[in-house]
Order: C-alpha cells, then sequence, then structure tokens
C-alpha cells in the first residue's frame, strides 16, 4: 500500500518535473526565461474517477468539459465566467454578420491561428468540417441535436465561412459558443489520428494535451503561441479525485490548488473556515417533481394543488443549505433565459389551504400511494422531505427504494404517480420547456424525453407556445410567450417545483483566476467548474 | 435453573433484553418527539438538552428513533427466528425420523444453503421480494433454516432408535404423535439455545440489510438504518453512527451473553 503511493507519488513528481523542463524548453526557445521561471503548473482536483474521452465532440460527463475548455474555441465565447448571452464574444471569428432574414450568418475567422503539436493553420474547412462532423450520423455525436438547425455551412474562401439554418434561430450565436457542439476540431488531426483522437486531442486554445494516464490524471501544457496571448500558467494537471474527502485533504495540505467542490453547506463552511476560497457555479440544478396526471387520485386537480400547497420550500432549502440553495417557483430555473415567476401560482406553503383541497376532492382523511425511488443522494432526502410534509395532511407516501438506475427507467414506464426529478440544462427556458413539458417528450412515446406529467396529451397542451417561442426573434415577445407557457404549467399543477442548488468549486487564495466570477449571489458562472484561460495565474 | 441464576452474565443479559423489550412496547410513551418529525433547522446537531442524542440529516430526534428502531431489531430479531426456528424443525425432524431418499434430498439442499454466507442468502431473498419489514423478516429466516434444519435432525436421528420410541410404534402409535409429544420436546432444550444466539444474528443481519438499503424502509427507524445515515453524515455529526451502533452491539451482546448462559445450564457435560 505505502509502496504503491510513494511509486505514485515518485512517478506523478517525474511525469511533473518532466513537464515543467518541456514547459521551460519551450519558453526558453522563445527567449523568455522571466516569464519560465515565475510559471506554474496548475494541480486541479478533478471530481471524477476518470474520462471517457476528450474529443470536444463527444465529452458529455462533468469532468471533461473543464479540461476539453482549455484546449478548444468555437467561433464566439461567452465572457469567461458568465453565462451572459447578451454579451457573446467574438473568438475564432473576428466578427460577424446576419442576412436580412435572419438565415444565413457570415463569419469572418481569425488569421494565422495555429493547430496545437504543429497541425498547421486553422481555416475555414475546419470549420466546415467540425459542424459537419457534429451532424454526421455515422460519427454519433450527443450533440447533434443542437445543430439540427443548421442546414448548410460553407467555405466561402480561407478566412470566411457561411452558414445557413432552416429557420430564425434567436439563439443561433448562442449554439455556436464554445461549448459541446460549438467546438471546432483540426479537419487534418481528426482524418490522420482516428481514434487516438479521443485521448491527444488537437486544439486551438491556451493549453494543449501533453498526456493522459487512465485513472490517474491529464496534463496539458501551455500553448505559447496561443493568438489571445500567452498563458501565465506553464500548464494544468487535472487530478482524478472522485472522492470528495479526499479532495478536501488535497485541499487543506496544499496538494492541489483547485479543486470541484462539495454541494453541502457544511462542507462549504468547513473550507472556508481553512482559508480556501469556495465559490459557487451556476447554471443551477432544479429540484422539482412531476403528477403523473394519468394516474388517480394524480388526475384529480384539487388533489395536485393541495399537494403542492403542502411542500415546505424554505425546509427544503434549509436541509439543502441556505449559501447553496433557493427556492424554485417556476418549472423554468431561474437565471435561465425566459424564467419568470411573475402572474404564476407558485402554492406557497399552506397546509390548511392544502387540507381543505384534499376534503373538497374527497379525501377528507388522506390517502396513501407508493412509488419507487432511487437510492440515489441527490433523490431519495428529498422524497423523504415531501414524504414528512404531505404525512402533515394525512397523505401517506411509501417509499420503495432502488437503485438509481432502475428508478429512471420505472419512471419511464408510468410506475409512478410522482417523479421526482433535477436537472441542469443550457440555460435557456427552451429546452427546459421542451424537454419536460412539450406532448412530444411524453414518455412512452418514441419521441419521449422527460415528460412524465403526460402535459400536452391530458388535461393542457402547451406544445404551440414552446415553438412559437423557440424561433421568435423579438426577445420581449419571446419572453412573454415563455411567461405565458409557465404559467399555464403551473395552473394546471402538472409539476412542483421546490429548489435550485449550485455546484461549489474551491481554489486556494494565491490562485487567480483571471477573470472575476461575475455577481457571484447571482449564481450565473457557467457550467458547474472553473474556465482556466490564458489569465488564470498562481501567484505566491 | 439455578445454575443459570447464578450466572451474573448471563442474568444481566437478561435484564437488558427485558428493559429493551419494554421499550420496544411502550416506545410511544418513552420516545420524546415521533420518530419522523423533522426539524430541519436543527438537522446535524450533536447531544443537547432538546434533542438528548442529537438530530439526524432532516432533524429528527436520534433518540426517539433509537427507541422506535428497537421494534424493528426485535421484531425481525424475534418473528425472524420464530419462523426459521419451527420450519427448520419440523424440516429438521421429518428428515432426521424418515431418513432414507427424503433425508437425502432435504441434507443436500441444506448443505448448498448452508454454503452461502447468511447476509448473502438475505440479501438475494430481499432482492427477489423486495425491500420491507415482512420481506425483511422473510430473508433473515430463509437465511437461518438451514441452520435450524441441521441442529434438528442429528438429534432426532439419534431419538428414532431409542427403545421408549420403538416402544410407542410397537403399541401402534401415530407417526405424528411420536413426532409431537416424543421427538420434539427432547430436542427443545438445544434449540432455544442456538435460537438464542441466532435472534443476535439475526438482528445483526436485520441492520446489515437496512444498512444497505434493503431493510426497513424510510421514514420508519431501524439500527441499521440509522448507521447508514451516520455514515453519510460522518464528518458532520459522527455521534449518529456512534448511539446506532452501540445499540447494536449491546442488544447482540446481550443475547450472546443469555444464549452462553442457557447452553452452560442445560449442559452437565460443561460443568466447571
Amino acid at each position: 500500500m505505502l509502496t504503491s503511493k510513494l511509486q505514485a507519488m515518485r512517478a506523478g513528481a517525474l511525469v511533473l518535473a518532466a513537464v515543467l523542463l518541456a514547459a521551460c524548453l519551450f519558453v526558453a526557445a522563445g527567449g523568455d526565461l522571466a516569464l519560465a521561471q515565475s510559471r506554474h503548473v496548475l494541480r486541479v482536483g478533478s471530481g471524477v474517477a476518470d474520462v471517457g474521452t476528450l474529443d470536444p465532440h463527444f465529452a458529455t460527463n462533468f469532468g471533461e468539459y473543464p479540461i476539453v475548455k482549455a484546449m478548444f474555441n468555437g467561433l464566439v465565447d461567452l465572457p469567461a465566467g458568465t453565462v451572459d448571452i447578451e454579451n457573446i464574444e467574438p473568438d475564432l471569428a473576428e466578427s460577424w454578420s446576419v442576412s436580412e432574414d435572419g438565415l444565413v450568418w457570415t463569419f469572418n475567422l481569425r488569421k494565422g491561428v495555429q493547430w496545437h503539436h504543429g497541425y498547421g493553420e486553422f481555416t475555414a474547412e475546419d470549420v466546415v468540417f467540425s459542424f459537419e462532423r457534429v451532424a454526421s450520423p455515422q460519427v454519433g455525436s450527443p450533440w447533434r441535436s443542437e445543430v439540427a438547425n443548421i442546414k448548410e455551412v460553407r467555405a466561402v474562401d480561407r478566412y470566411t465561412v457561411e452558414i445557413e439554418l432552416h429557420a430564425p434561430d434567436p439563439f443561433a450565436l448562442l449554439r455556436l459558443v464554445g461549448y459541446h457542439s460549438g467546438f471546432i476540431v483540426s479537419k487534418k488531426a481528426v482524418t490522420e489520428l482516428g481514434d487516438e483522437h479521443r485521448f491527444r486531442p488537437i486544439g486551438t486554445g491556451p493549453f494543449a494535451i501533453s498526456e493522459y494516464n487512465p485513472r490517474r490524471n491529464v496534463v496539458l501544457v501551455a500553448n505559447d503561441a496561443y493568438y489571445k496571448g500567452a498563458p501565465k500558467l506553464a500548464g494544468i494537471e487535472f487530478r482524478f479525485m472522485p472522492d470528495t474527502a479526499t479532495r478536501e485533504l488535497a485541499l487543506r495540505t496544499g496538494e492541489v490548488d483547485t479543486a470541484d467542490g462539495d454541494s453541502e453547506q457544511i462542507w462549504v463552511e468547513r473550507m472556508r473556515a481553512q482559508g480556501v476560497i469556495v465559490e459557487l457555479v451556476g447554471p443551477g440544478n432544479g429540484y422539482f417533481i412531476q403528477f403523473n396526471m394519468t394516474k388517480p387520485p394524480f388526475d384529480n386537480l384539487k388533489v395536485r394543488q393541495a399537494l403542492a400547497y403542502a411542500v415546505n420550500r424554505d425546509e427544503i432549502v434549509a436541509y439543502l443549505g441556505t449559501a447553496l440553495a433557493r427556492p424554485l417557483r417556476s418549472p423554468v430555473p431561474a437565471g435561465y433565459f425566459g424564467h419568470t415567476t411573475e402572474g404564476l401560482e407558485t402554492y406557497e406553503y399552506n397546509p390548511g389551504l392544502a387540507r381543505q383541497l384534499l376534503a373538497e376532492a374527497g379525501y377528507p382523511n388522506g390517502f396513501e400511494f407508493e412509488i419507487y425511488i432511487s437510492e440515489a443522494t441527490s433523490y431519495l432526502p428529498f422524497a423523504q422531505l415531501l414524504q414528512e410534509h404531505w404525512r402533515r395532511i394525512g397523505v401517506t407516501m411509501r417509499l420503495n427504494v432502488i437503485d438509481h438506475a432502475s428508478y429512471h427507467a420505472r419512471v419511464r414506464e408510468d410506475a409512478n404517480g410522482v417523479i421526482f426529478y433535477n436537472a441542469t440544462r443550457l440555460p435557456i427556458a427552451d429546452i427546459y420547456l421542451s424537454q419536460f413539458y412539450h406532448s412530444d417528450a411524453i414518455i412512452g412515446k418514441p419521441t419521449a424525453i422527460t415528460n412524465f406529467s403526460h402535459l400536452g396529451d391530458v388535461v393542457d397542451n402547451i406544445d404551440a407556445l414552446i415553438e412559437e417561442a423557440r424561433f421568435e426573434m423579438n426577445p420581449d415577445r419571446q419572453k412573454e410567450l415563455y411567461a405565458e407557457a409557465q404559467r399555464r404549467i403551473m395552473a394546471v399543477a402538472a409539476a412542483m417545483p421546490y429548489a435550485q442548488r449550485y455546484s461549489t468549486v474551491a481554489r486556494q487564495p494565491y490562485v487567480d483566476i483571471g477573470y472575476s466570477m461575475v455577481a457571484p449571489d447571482q449564481f450565473d458562472n457557467l457550467f458547474e467548474h472553473y474556465v482556466y484561460n490564458e489569465k488564470t495565474s498562481i501567484n505566491r | 435453573m439455578r445454575r443459570f441464576r447464578r450466572d451474573r452474565m448471563a442474568v444481566a443479559g437478561v435484564i437488558l433484553v427485558l428493559l429493551l423489550s419494554l421499550v420496544a412496547v411502550f416506545a410511544p410513551w418513552i420516545a420524546p418527539y415521533d420518530p419522523a418529525d423533522q426539524h430541519i433547522i436543527y438537522r446535524l446537531r450533536g447531544p443537547s438538552e432538546q434533542f438528548r442524542l442529537g438530530t439526524d440529516e432532516f432533524g429528527r430526534d436520534v433518540l426517539s428513533r433509537l427507541i422506535y428502531g428497537s421494534r424493528a431489531s426485535l421484531v425481525v430479531g424475534l418473528a425472524s427466528v420464530l419462523l426459521a426456528g419451527v420450519a427448520g424443525t419440523v424440516i429438521g425432524g421429518i428428515s432426521g425420523y424418515f431418513g432414507g431418499r427424503v433425508d437425502q434430498i432435504i441434507s443436500s439442499v441444506t448443505n448448498i444453503l448452508m454454503s452461502f454466507p447468511s447476509l448473502l442468502l438475505g440479501l438475494m431473498v430481499v432482492v427477489a421480494l423486495g425491500p420491507g419489514t415482512t420481506n425483511v423478516v422473510i430473508a433473515v429466516a430463509m437465511s437461518l433454516v438451514p441452520n435450524f434444519i441441521r441442529l434438528a435432525r442429528g438429534p432426532v436421528l439419534a431419538l428414532r432408535e431409542r427403545e421408549f420410541i420403538q416402544a410407542c410404534r410397537a403399541l401402534g402409535v401415530s407417526e405424528f404423535r411420536i413426532i409431537m409429544r416424543h421427538v420434539i420436546p427432547n430436542i427443545l432444550g438445544p434449540i432455544s439455545v442456538m435460537s438464542t444466539l441466532w435472534i443476535a444474528t439475526a438482528i445483526r443481519t436485520e441492520a446489515s440489510l437496512s444498512f444497505l438499503g434493503l431493510g426497513v424502509q424510510p421514514p420508519t427507524p431501524s439500527w441499521g438504518n440509522m448507521i447508514r445515515s451516520g455514515v453519510n453524515n460522518i464528518l458532520s455529526n459522527p455521534w449518529l453512527a456512534v448511539f446506532s451502533g452501540l445499540a447494536i452491539t449491546v442488544t447482540v451482546l446481550a443475547f450472546n451473553v443469555i444464549g452462553d448462559g442457557l447452553r452452560d445450564a442445560l449442559d452437565p457435560k460443561q460443568r466447571p
């Protein structure tokens, strides 16, 4: 045990030394020795056991995104550390214009951008190749649906690209940012490397792949030719540490510089007391229940409303920790474009009214029902909280605790009258509404996603609203349509949203992430991790 | 009996078990809170005046949950041993008394079952039947049945050849009556000793199943599911795991001590 640990440490030290040496030599060649001496390798405690791929068009796992983001760029990007969709910035494209009808977007590309490891210059051909790759059913990227509205991508010349859409899309630019389907890969590298590209991806970003050691780490080195300037770090080492306690100890002993946090208030308090900086990142996980409106007694509006009024959001938020969670009062989480609580029936805690509604529905003494629930910590405790809230109005919910995968299978077979769910999505109302409330998404259909309530086939149908809003170019009108959709979902009590929880990231005080976390209390920082760029530095 | 009374440890065990039974029976009157009542603002607190043994992750009173949890442990412990004892003794008795083919089949099935660790056997049964208190009783009973079959079969095999049984048979007493009136009473001694010891095993198995989330279902407290919640929150409130673990240890110890005492008292050969 001890020897294997020692060996691992020795190997790790060797790797680090090699990386440092390589980085030094690299920089020395450029004649900037002073910079080389002050540059450090950032050590990141990543909250996953391993990565499955580092190819940006396939990376889906929680730990893969920050690694990919440090190596790749999109045509455009969100301002660092935000999901400010109104201020999208140039990245690989220097400027762009859109045709009158909103269908053709023309991008002028940055000249002289070099691919990592000598794969040549970035050109329009790479852009065409990238979008065709994501769209290709043979390639099988999980982000295919995100480019479904793209009709054609054309290389006008070496540095100009035209993207033609099927229909005008108010979020066309957002769908092109460096995230999932928006990353641009090298045609030459993907073609030549083939399968090897999964773990030796070639990007244009501030850091380039150096090595990947399964279940141990991923090491990136600085790309000093980066077009936004040479990185202030010599490199980044992402160490896989799936265990929270391990990451906590590593932060305490200074073994890592930044780490994925634990979404527990007590953890946040403990780490802050140790002098570690803990920050919250969004866009935030929405927690809600849906009622299966085809299953009695949940087909009765008064029963659904009674159960909704009996849910005490404040207690759930207290359970999650007031520093990490907020009450959620709308089917679309706060901070997502289109979210509103205005004019919504939000079912504020009112056990008296709940009892009265139950009596009116014909259940003066309450009723009993049984559901399946996942044993996962993001499911079971919430069922236990609501079980208690409903017990107070005489409703008994019996729990049948099963493993997580079985739970997901069972709820898709209409087994539950009440479905517990939580989800993080791209922060626009369209995605949440389409996946959870459009009739196409109803479970059991070939196009099923996650509409467990059967809204759309029973009670009410908001498909037209969702579809109209999707292509509405006037943002005010679009917000109105989304607000109407949210009002109608709540009016029929198809769902009861109750909390929104944010992820945490932690860093040592000497780490300068390179940008300010915009309005940290607003929780609108992007995507559950720190994003590391050329400005990220270690100052000690 | 006198010998048993002189065994101080065993007497202490009996007193403990009696106390525990009283606690289980009178739980609603003893417990300061309803075991399912959540006081979220006081979650994960250590022992205090308001909550004598602290609170769990939902702010439920740990003392009240321990008191109610004794019901799950005792009910599962006693019911499963009773079930396994009756079934095992009958099957083992038949096997030993009739011998031949019947004995061969029963013995080989028992041997197969005995080759599984009892927790694994319990796990398989619960997975097949689904979690819940009744199913846990059945699962634990299933894991104990082979032991009882073994235990009953041996002495019956020996008894069958004894003169008084032969005499009964010669007098034309029915087989059923022979088993009921003459065979079973003669093997009750060893069975009661082992039952006491196996109650302890049953309580441990129940706790393990509940710890794995397969036993008593929330919000009903059991010591096993309390330990699980304690382990999940061990860095925040270590008391949770300590108190529920202590309850299991003390109870298991009490039954073991009684079992040992009974054996010493009933077995004349082991007289010191």
